[in-house]
C-alpha cells in the first residue's frame, strides 16, 4: 500500500489539474474581478443577498465542494514537488506534512460551511 | 528544412578557442578549465576538436567516443552549458570559442568521463528486455508485429543510452534514487512491444516513488534528446497506466489478474 | 570497478530553474499551483463570512475592494490561466494518441488545446449562467 500511495496521490492530482484548469478562471473572473465591489461592471451580483442565494443553491455547494477541494489538491501537490527540486528536499517529511494538512483543513473547512448552512 | 549551416570558415575564422574541464582524481580537489587554441577545419564537430587536442597538445585528456555518428551513445558532454553529443555537435553552430564540461548532474571521474554506475543500476532494474511466461519454441516460427504494432514502441526504442536527458533533469540532480528518464522511457518500451508479457512486473517498480511519480514533467530530456525519443511523453503515459492500475487493484480486485 | 579515490561530485545549483527558458517557465507553472491555493484558501475565508451574517460579508467585501486584493487577483487569473494553458498543452500530448486518427494521422496539439479551451469557454459561460 506504500508504493501505491503514490499512483492514487498523482490520480488525485491529476483530477485536480482537470477541475483547475476547466473551472477556476471563470470562478476567479466571476467572483473577483468582472463584479468587483468598486463597482467596475456591476456590484449588483455580489451582494450579500445575491451572494446567499446563489451559496443555498445545492449544485453551486457541490461545485464549490469539488473547485475548492481538488485545486488545493493539485496545487499544493505540485508546489510541494517544486521546493523539493530547489533544495528543501531535506525537509520532505515536515513539507509533506504541512502541505496535507492545509488540504485538509481546507477541504473540511469547505464541507463545513457549505453543508452547515443546510441546518 | 533546416536552413543551411553558416560556415565559420566563410568567415575567415582559422582557429577556435576551447576550454575543456579537466579533473585528475588523485591531484586535484575539484575541476578546472585548460584552455587551447587549435585550427579550424570543414565540418568540424566537437569530437574532432577533443581529438585534435589529445593526438598533438595534451595526450592525458581523458573522453569518452566510439561510433563518431550518434549511436553508441558514449560522447555524452555540456558544450557551452547544454548536455549535447560531442560527434554531432558542429563548431558552425556552437562558435570559434567554446567550453566543454563533463555531463552535469554525474559525478566526475576524471575530465569528461562521468561516473555512470547509478545508470546502468536503474536500467537494469527495470528488466529492458522481453519478458515471456513461456518461451515459444523455435518450431512455432518467429512472432510477428505488424507495422502499427511496432509504431506503439518504436519511437522509445531508439534511445542510445547516451544520459543527456539524465543531465538534463533537475530530480536526478536533487533525487538520488530517481530511476529517471531513459530507464522510464525503455521500460514504457518493454510494455508497449506487443512480444512482451513483461508490463506488470515492471510497473511495480516504476510505478513508484522513485520511478515515475518523481517526474514533475519537466520536459528538459525531451528537448535535449538526440534521438527524439520523448521520455517525457513515456513517462507521463507511465503514471497514468500506473494510477489506473492501482485504482483497479483496490476497488476491482478479483478482476484484476 | 575498485575506487581508490572517490569521483568529484558537483555542488547542487537550486537555481536551475533561472538557468534558461524552459526551466523558468516550468517554474512559473509550478508557482501557479502555489497562487491557485492561496486563492482558494482566501475564498474559503470569504464563505466562512458569508455564512457568519450580511455583517461579517460586508467587512470582507471592503477588504475585497482594496487595490492589493484586486491586483492579487489579476495575478490570480494569470498563473491560473499559465495552468490552463500548459495544461491543456500537456494533457494533448497524452490525447493525441487517444481520440480517432483522420487518415491516419493524430491531430495536432494546438487544435487539441483549442478544442479544450473551447470546453472552457463552454463550461465558463455555463457557469455564469447557472449561478450569476
Amino acid at each position: 500500500m506504500n508504493k501505491k500511495i503514490h499512483a492514487l496521490l498523482w490520480g488525485a492530482f491529476s483530477t485536480g489539474g482537470f477541475v483547475a484548469a476547466f473551472l477556476l478562471p471563470s470562478f476567479i473572473i466571476l467572483n473577483s474581478i468582472l463584479f468587483h465591489p468598486s463597482g467596475i461592471i456591476s456590484s449588483d451580483p455580489i451582494s450579500y443577498e445575491n451572494a446567499i442565494i446563489r451559496f443555498n443553491n445545492p449544485l453551486f455547494k457541490m461545485y464549490l465542494i469539488v473547485l475548492f477541494s481538488t485545486t488545493l489538491i493539485h496545487g499544493l501537490y505540485r508546489f510541494k514537488a517544486f521546493l523539493f527540486e530547489v533544495g528543501f528536499l531535506p525537509y520532505k517529511k515536515p513539507i509533506t506534512g504541512l502541505v496535507y494538512l492545509i488540504i485538509s483543513i481546507g477541504t473540511a473547512s469547505t464541507l463545513f460551511f457549505v453543508l452547515s448552512s443546510l441546518f | 528544412m533546416e536552413a543551411p549551416r553558416k560556415s565559420l570558415l566563410k568567415l575567415k575564422k582559422k582557429q577556435i578557442a576551447i576550454k575543456v574541464k579537466g579533473y585528475r582524481p588523485t591531484k586535484d580537489s575539484e575541476p578546472y578549465f585548460q584552455e587551447y587554441k587549435i585550427p579550424l577545419k570543414p565540418d568540424m564537430v566537437v569530437l574532432d576538436a577533443l581529438n585534435y587536442i589529445k593526438d598533438n597538445i595534451d595526450g592525458s585528456l581523458t573522453y569518452r567516443w566510439s561510433c563518431r555518428m550518434g549511436v553508441c551513445g558514449s560522447c555524452g558532454s555540456n558544450v557551452n552549458g547544454k548536455p549535447k553529443l560531442t560527434c554531432e555537435t558542429f563548431i558552425d553552430d556552437v562558435g570559434d570559442n567554446l567550453t566543454v564540461e563533463p555531463m552535469a548532474r554525474f559525478p566526475i571521474i576524471k575530465d569528461l568521463v562521468v561516473d555512470i554506475d547509478s545508470f546502468m543500476t536503474k536500467l537494469k532494474d527495470v528488466k529492458p528486455w522481453i519478458i515471456n511466461e513461456t518461451e515459444k519454441p523455435i518450431e512455432k516460427g518467429e512472432n510477428l508485429q505488424t507495422p502499427e504494432q511496432v509504431d506503439l514502441y518504436k519511437q522509445q526504442s531508439m534511445c542510445i543510452n547516451c544520459m543527456l536527458c539524465y543531465s538534463a533533469c533537475p530530480v536526478v540532480g536533487t533525487e538520488d534514487d530517481f530511476i529517471g528518464p531513459a530507464a522510464l522511457a525503455l521500460s514504457y518500451r518493454y510494455n508497449m512491444d506487443s512480444r512482451d508479457q513483461g508490463e506488470k512486473e515492471r510497473l511495480k517498480i516504476t510505478s513508484s516513488e522513485e520511478g515515475v511519480y518523481g517526474c514533475s514533467w519537466i520536459g528538459e530530456c525531451t528537448s535535449v534528446c538526440p534521438k527524439n525519443v520523448d521520455p517525457a511523453i513515456a513517462i507521463q503515459k507511465l503514471k497514468l497506466t500506473g494510477s489506473l492500475q492501482t485504482i483497479k487493484e483496490l476497488l476491482l480486485p478479483k478482476f484484476v489478474k | 570497478m575498485s575506487k581508490e579515490f572517490k569521483p568529484y561530485v558537483e555542488k547542487n545549483n537550486n537555481f536551475w530553474w533561472l538557468t534558461n527558458r524552459r526551466y523558468f517557465t516550468y517554474a512559473m507553472r509550478e508557482i501557479s499551483g502555489l497562487v491557485m491555493s492561496l486563492y482558494v484558501l482566501i475564498s474559503i475565508y470569504e464563505i466562512s463570512q458569508l455564512t457568519s451574517g450580511s455583517s461579517s460579508f460586508i467587512d470582507f467585501r471592503l477588504l475585497a475592494a482594496s487595490p492589493l486584493m484586486f491586483m492579487f487577483s489579476v495575478i490570480a487569473l494569470a498563473f491560473t490561466l499559465l495552468h490552463t494553458i500548459t495544461w491543456f498543452e500537456l494533457t494533448g500530448k497524452i490525447q493525441k494518441d487517444q481520440v480517432p486518427k483522420i487518415s491516419g494521422k493524430s491531430p495536432p496539439i494546438f487544435a487539441l488545446v483549442i478544442v479544450n479551451m473551447l470546453i472552457l469557454f463552454a463550461a465558463s459561460y455555463l457557469i455564469y449562467f447557472l449561478f450569476w
